[in-house]
């Protein structure tokens, strides 16, 4: 039997192959110490944790414009809750609010029939401004005690343990099989008995938890709470999700491995460009090229498969 | 339902309609004290309103075959700066800054248009990377002009009436003609509204879709360098933004749009975007002089209005959403 | 001899490995009317989508008059004069009757660019009385009209040109009976014109009364042209499927056979737009019968039973543990299923997989400890579905697409079967399906009857209901008409008759 090569996970490896030959040259040595190594894994981990949660929405077909004023939000609020709660409670709190806002954006999608990215874009502009209100824009400083998450073994654990809780959710039960039907074709899965609207609205709080779990490793690492923290952070969840191969539309195509394989792109590309002092510009120009271009060839890649099954 | 009970039903929706518009002014009016409805005041909203009334009229003919591109506010400012760049280094005035503002938004939304087709990516993620892009252009342009110690171009003087009173009141009379004509009364309009209604059954019918998206994004373009020239001779100087904060300039004329597009069983929709315009920046007004602070609270209105006219705009449709 | 207006040389058309037309040839005589047949999938649609100029061929020629004829777009077509009313298109809904019928071909219309309504309107009172249709109000929006008003519509946008082809693929069907005996009268002008008229109906009553002349098509290729009166409806249909069409094909025996028990009831439900006080008594190991015009509300009923469409009086109660159906995943969780009428809009995911198909409506039965569902799982079920049923296609991960429509309605059906359902809804099932699955088909709802099984099948084909059900229920305007028992005198023109 032929084997199949599967062009939507050999597109992005090849990419990143690519990537890091091309930063292991031209940044030679700088490259492969411990501080760029450090580095991009701390760029990796957050965008993975948002991409697992973004994840869902996306594989529905859905978009989540507000990841980063939720996080922003629920880092405040969390941040603010916390002082008066004790600050463990922290980790938890930013959990619960990111996927209270999660359920808003899963209402107004499923119930309301709102287009996603209105309602999400909508969210993003209320949800900032209410970052600044609460705020009154300044910086909140927290307990340093919350600075320890920072550290390795904790941030390792919690990567791992999000990961893990992700790929179980994801590919190997209900939720994550509907979701990805529901990305398919919505109608077939009312008409099969589907809660889709309960899907629907699932999957935006579990995209608001996930980014509330991001909030809190942002925090830690700061320090405190920014006005302006999470900013563009959906940007790059989503440029980590559809450069590391999810279909724009969603589908049976989306997986928790791509999502990975994106992050790290998507760190590798920042971190080289970095340090070969690349103006911000450059940055956003080469982002946004990557993006058209990777989700152009990923659908040329999918279309062509399925032209291939049909002419066997 | 015969023709009769038809044109009652809608000239008595519109009676509804107008009342339900006027009174929160009347009302509101008596509550601030008379501030609401003075001359001074009508005028400075509706200038404020002018940019997203032609960036609304840009979606008229852009959104309503389907596309959504995020990309037109990254292409305003670009826009804005040729256009500045018309009129003062080429010295053109305000003709140069229309000619400059015009052609830059003609020639990018021409260049999504093909791009789109080219790679067949969904619109919407294609206006990300392409707000990505265009942003990068302004910022380098920036860049530039800093390391020649200057800033971006201001206009200073130059060309600065379309943006005021009452220069911008002939635009906006002259546009919204043009933009009832050309949306309902021309056979681009149709196509491009056969496209947006039912595209399937549209091309079935021959309605050529490539051309038909090339008008619309010329149009679309016309209207939307309209924007960006008013936009520039208002504030006299627009700055390039980054991490797509370009979007956050849609948003007046997108909560226009879809409350426009509600409206639009009573009232024609070029028509319906002058008033859910001027609605919309009333209400800001009204906050503002109410005391509300610009930039915070007045920021979670406006994202509450765009959910709002959302769901208004989606009350009847019965099928599925992404 | 009569003169030939119209010549098909040749056609190809290959979707994928598919070949949906292959070496067509066929002649359209002058004055006459041409008749084409086949069954689902023989590559009718096809031809025609290619002389009304919506798809492009991949060779063979076209002759108008003599002359080369090559349609680059539906309207030089219609420039050409050759009308269509294409079977699954419809209308503009957010744009008026008039604009609508004039849609690509407005330039007419124009005073220095812009487009005179009046003119317009008043050009579209003019067709209609030319042709004597009903008159529908050229402003009104086409989204508000009825499914036979819109098929009117497409019919005078045809007509508006002065065709001298006319190209009718199923539209008799829409229509009520006043408005069919004025395409009758149409028909009858335009052939006294010496204007030719090319129909598709899966009537074969009405293309034999029709027709002059009659193509028969099967598998994409022509298998004969015949004079009307040299061939008889049992002929047609065995030039259609090329062999004898068993009697067992559908039910054997001509009484209604099912117990007592009662185990579900619909009671006097209406939808408040398609169908009202609709009661119907569905009986163990019964098999009841739907049918009626296309918007009589027999598929809205469907949808209705399953809990897919709301309702907004009467109940549905399963008599098992008197269960009210409110919504479909309370009627999936209590043993029923559904076949929707759209195969691939409605039923199947159809870029997906086949075991990602089948699964999708048992994962509650497939979940393990802590909801886990095994990917393993999901393949031995995929395995089953094409071992059990016989589906052509290389392995379960295959993407539907890849399937031809018989085997994908096998997958479809085989989701359900799978699952030992009580209580089986069942809409069209036979729908773009050749012969020999549709007679699996029909054998596998003669086992699921003889096990207790209830079946609800809503269908458009009157041989079909009246071959299988115990019971039928006629629909006409929204509500039951008339209720038959299975029985030898129950003919097809006794249904009609109440139908319309």
């Amino acid at each position: 039997m032929k084997r199949k090569i599967n062009l939507e996970y050999v597109l992005p490896f090849g990419f990143l192959l690519l990537l890091f030959i091309i930063f292991s040259i031209i940044n030679g040595k700088a490259f492969f110490r411990m501080h760029n190594i450090k580095t991009i894994i701390d760029t990796m981990i957050p965008l993975c944790i948002g991409g697992y949660g973004m994840l869902f929405v996306i594989s529905q077909g859905s978009i989540d414009m507000s990841a980063g004023s939720n996080l922003a939000f629920s880092a405040t609020l969390g941040a603010i809750l916390a002082s008066k709660l004790g600050s463990i409670t922290i980790l938890p709190l930013c959990i619960l609010i990111g996927a209270a806002v999660g359920f808003v954006n899963g209402i107004l999608v499923s119930r309301f029939k709102v287009s996603s990215i209105m309602a999400t874009l909508a969210q993003l502009i209320v949800l900032r401004s209410l970052v600044v209100v609460l705020s009154k824009g300044n910086v909140i400083f927290v307990h340093p005690s919350i600075l320890k998450l920072n550290r390795w073994g904790a941030k390792g654990i919690i990567f791992i343990l999000a990961t893990i809780v992700a790929i179980y959710l994801f590919q190997y039960t209900k939720l994550g099989f509907s979701s990805r039907s529901v990305g398919e074709n919505e109608i077939v899965c009312n008409y099969v008995g589907l809660k889709t609207k309960w899907i629907k609205t699932i999957a935006y709080i579990i995209a608001g938890a996930f980014a509330g779990l991001a909030a809190v490793l942002s925090v830690s690492r700061i320090g405190g709470v920014d006005p302006n923290m999470g900013q563009a952070f959906e940007l790059q969840v989503m440029l980590a999700v559809f450069v590391g191969g999810v279909p724009v539309n969603g589908g049976s195509k989306s997986s928790i491995v791509k999502i990975i394989i994106g992050a790290l792109l998507f760190s590798i590309l920042q971190s080289g460009l970095v340090l070969s002092n690349a103006k911000s510009e450059t940055v956003e120009l080469i982002q946004g090229l990557m993006l058209i271009i990777m989700v152009a060839a990923i659908l040329k890649a999918n279309k062509m498969s399925t032209v291939k099954t049909m002419n066997e | 339902m015969t023709n009769k009970n038809e044109s009652k039903n809608q000239i008595f929706g519109r009676i509804r309609l107008a009342i339900l518009l006027i009174i929160p002014y009347i009302v509101l009016n008596m509550a601030t004290g008379g501030k609401i409805l003075t001359v001074n005041n009508l005028s400075s909203v509706f200038t404020s309103s002018v940019t997203a009334m032609f960036m609304s009229w840009c979606f008229c003919f852009l959104f309503t075959t389907g596309i959504t591109d995020l990309s037109v506010g990254a292409i305003l400012i670009l826009a804005g700066n040729v256009g500045g760049i018309f009129a003062v280094n080429f010295k053109l005035g305000t003709f140069g800054l229309l000619l400059g503002s015009i052609l830059t938004s003609v020639l990018l939304l021409l260049l999504n248009t093909v791009l789109r087709h080219l790679t067949k990516i969904p619109s919407w993620i294609f206006g990300l990377g392409a707000a990505m892009v265009y942003e990068a252009i302004g910022m380098y342009y920036g860049s530039y002009m800093i390391s020649k110690g200057r800033q971006v171009v201001s206009l200073g003087n130059t060309a600065r009436h379309i943006g005021r009173m009452p220069w911008n009141l002939v635009i906006v009379i002259v546009g919204f003609i043009a933009a009832y004509l050309l949306f309902n009364k021309t056979s681009v309009g149709y196509n491009i509204r056969a496209l947006g209604s039912n595209r399937k059954v549209a091309e079935m019918m021959g309605v050529n879709v490539q051309k038909t998206m090339i008008y619309s994004a010329i149009l679309g373009g016309i209207f939307l360098g309209i924007a960006g020239a008013v936009n520039e001779s208002y504030a006299s100087r627009v700055m390039p933004v980054t991490g797509l904060s370009s979007v956050a300039l849609i948003f007046t004329a997108l909560a226009g749009f879809l409350l426009a597009s509600s409206l639009g069983k009573y009232i024609n929709l070029t028509l319906a975007i002058v008033i859910g315009i001027f609605i919309i920046t009333s209400l800001f007004n009204v906050l503002t002089i109410v005391g509300v602070p610009s930039g915070t609270w007045q920021q979670t209105v406006m994202g509450l209005t765009v959910i709002i006219s959302g769901i208004a705009s989606q009350r009847k449709y019965k099928g599925v959403v992404k | 001899m009569k003169d030939i207006l119209f010549k098909v040389q040749n056609m190809n058309k290959s979707f994928g490995i598919t070949r949906a037309n292959h070496n067509v040839s066929m002649e359209i005589k002058r004055g006459e009317v041409h008749g084409l047949i086949g069954e689902n999938g023989s590559g009718k649609s096809t031809l025609i989508s290619m002389i009304s100029g919506m798809a492009e061929r991949d060779s063979g020629e076209l002759f108008l008059n003599g002359k080369p004829y090559e349609p680059v777009s539906p309207l030089t077509a219609l420039e050409s004069h050759i009308g269509t009313v294409v079977q699954e298109l419809g209308l503009v809904d957010g744009l008026s009757v008039a604009a609508n019928i004039f849609l690509g071909r407005m330039d007419r219309f124009k005073k220095l660019n812009i487009i005179d309504n009046a003119a317009l309107y008043n050009e579209v009172e003019e067709i209609y009385k030319k042709w004597n249709l009903p008159r529908i109000n050229p402003r009104t929006l086409a989204g508000t009209l009825t499914v036979e008003q819109k098929k009117i519509v497409e019919l005078t946008r045809a007509l508006s040109i002065d065709p001298d082809i006319l190209i009718l693929d199923e539209i008799t069907a829409a229509l009520s009976y006043n408005t069919r005996k004025i395409l009758f009268d149409i028909i009858d002008e335009l052939k006294a014109k010496g204007k030719s008229i090319l129909i598709v109906t899966h009537d074969i009553e009405e293309l034999l009364d029709l027709s002059d002349e009659i193509t028969i098509l099967r598998d994409g290729e022509k298998v004969a042209t015949k004079r009307a009166d040299e061939l008889t409806e049992s002929s047609l249909k065995k030039l259609m499927v090329g062999r004898e069409i068993e009697g067992d094909y559908y039910r054997a025996d001509n009484e209604d056979d099912y117990k007592d028990e009662v185990v579900l009831k619909i009671n006097n439900i209406s939808d408040g737009e398609n169908f009202n006080e609709v009661s119907i008594d569905l009986h163990k190991g019964e098999i009841v019968g739907l049918c009626g015009l296309s918007d009589a509300g027999i598929h809205e009923v469907a949808e209705a039973v399953f809990g897919v469409r709301p309702i907004v009086s009467g109940e549905i109660t399963l008599a098992n543990g008197n269960r009210k159906i409110e919504s479909a995943s309370i009627a999936m969780a209590y043993g029923m299923g559904y076949v929707p009428k759209d195969r691939d809009k409605q039923a199947l995911m159809v870029s997906d997989s086949i075991e990602n198909n089948v699964t999708l409506s048992m994962l509650d039965d497939l979940k393990g400890p802590l909801g886990f569902i095994s990917p393993g799982k999901i393949t031995d079920v995929g395995k089953r579905v094409i071992k059990d049923y016989k589906v052509i296609a290389v392995n379960e991960k295959m993407p539907l697409a890849s399937l031809s429509g018989g085997n994908r309605q096998k997958v479809n059906l085989g989701r359900w079967l799978l699952q030992n359902k009580d209580i089986l809804i069942l809409d069209s099932p036979t729908r773009g399906v050749d012969v020999g699955v549709k007679a699996y088909i029909y054998d596998i709802m003669k086992q699921l009857k003889k096990k207790g099984v209830s079946i609800l099948l809503v269908s458009d084909e009157l041989p079909e209901v009246i071959g299988l059900s115990d019971t039928v229920y006629v629909f006409k305007n929204s509500k039951i008409e008339k209720k038959f028992r299975r029985s030898e005198e129950l003919t097809e023109e006794k249904i009609i008759e109440v139908m319309l």
